[in-house]
């Protein structure tokens, strides 16, 4: 198999004694998620992997669930080096920061 | 469908039979123990054990003694291992999926089907559809596009449709010496269309500058959003609407698409 198959989510691997499909972690942010036939690479600039997962996240899972698609795991916030808490910042910029809502 | 089995799990099929269409294109008749019921638009996940799975748009109108096509263009790691199956070897299907063409739109009207290239697979089952049930529709009158004349997929058949009254116009990006008819992109041609294209249904499949642009200029002389239908593509996994890559603006093509309106898509930039 080629080596980009580690991206795939569902992938066939070949063992001597037989073939076994598997399910693999993946994730928006790899370049290689929407790769398309033939290699094209309809998100390579990661500007762009960047706003769709935004988006999708943010903008489209409340359009079409009512419920952000953060979790609010915090794990982000924790790791991020210039303390941006993502959680937080997706309330507020929905008009619901969790200070408002208290006061 | 699933029955509380695994929905990951694919039917075996087996090739019946492979007919070169053009370049680089093959038409696959798969057939299945049990008849799989699908609809024009709808598409299968095809795989073959240990190369992986690709989403194939069904290119045939179901029948119930008929074998599934599948109009496949050797594209990328998956495809090439189909095309080097031979007729008896087995290839594996899961589904149909995906919500097909709304067909009731073209009832008394004219339809204007726009293709480009491998475009025209999942547009055959709609034409198919048209000439089986003509007094459902007015007049048919279907663009297609090829790169070379080569490339051009169902030749034969075209053949066929113009008999049955089905005006149909091709065009080649590049000619060549024996090549008598149109040069130039598909959206050239709205001039020989002879439909009111206000009153008319437009149903278009292509590369994604074709359908953008046959999308737009159709809006634009006249055609209301909501008859102007495509059908997209994108990467996918799952088919069933999980994994997340064919998220296209609010949708995800694989459970909300493949087929949308214009007015369903003509915001959406997320690529």
């Amino acid at each position: 198999m080629n080596a980009a198959a580690v991206f795939m989510t569902v992938t066939d691997r070949t063992y001597p004694d037989g073939i076994e499909r598997i399910r693999l972690w993946d994730t928006c942010l790899f370049k290689g998620f929407t790769r398309m036939a033939g290699g094209i690479l309809p998100n390579e600039k990661r500007m762009l992997r960047t706003r769709r997962w935004y988006y999708h996240k943010l903008i489209h899972y409340p359009e079409v669930l009512n419920e952000f698609g953060c979790v609010g795991c915090g794990r982000c916030a924790i790791t991020c080096p210039g303390k941006i808490d993502m959680a937080t910042i997706a309330t507020e910029i929905k008009g619901l920061a969790i200070n408002g809502e208290e006061e | 469908m699933t029955n509380g089995k695994n929905i990951y799990l694919p039917v075996n099929g087996k090739i019946e039979e492979i007919i070169p269409q053009g370049r680089d294109v093959s038409l696959f008749r798969v057939r299945t123990q049990m008849p799989l019921n699908y609809v024009p638009g709808q598409f299968f996940m095809v795989s073959v054990w240990g190369a992986g799975e690709v989403p194939i748009s069904v290119t045939s109108l179901f029948g119930a003694d008929k074998a599934v096509e599948l109009c496949i263009r050797r594209a990328g790691f998956v495809t090439e291992t189909i095309h080097s199956l031979k007729a008896g070897d087995p290839l594996w299907l899961r589904g149909p999926y995906g919500n097909g063409f709304p067909l009731e739109i073209s009832k008394n009207r004219d339809a204007v089907v726009v293709a480009g290239g491998i475009g025209m697979a999942p547009l055959r089952p709609l034409i198919e559809w048209f000439m089986k049930k003509p007094e459902d529709v007015g007049r048919v009158t279907l663009l297609y596009g090829a790169k070379t004349p080569e490339d051009i997929v169902f030749r034969d058949e075209m053949e066929d449709w113009k008999e049955r009254g089905i005006k149909v116009l091709l065009t080649v990006d590049r000619a060549d010496e024996c090549w008598k008819g149109h040069v130039g992109l598909v959206t050239g041609l709205w001039q020989e269309v002879h439909s009111d294209l206000k009153k008319a249904t437009a149903y278009i499949c292509g590369p994604e500058v074709m359908i953008k642009a046959a999308m737009g200029e159709l809006f634009l002389f006249g055609m209301p959003e909501e008859r102007i239908i495509t059908t997209l593509e994108a990467h996918m996994k799952c088919g069933v609407g999980k994994c997340g890559h064919c998220y296209t603006g609010p949708r995800y093509i694989c459970t909300d698409g493949p087929v949308f309106s214009y007015r369903e898509i003509k915001d959406i930039s997320i690529p």
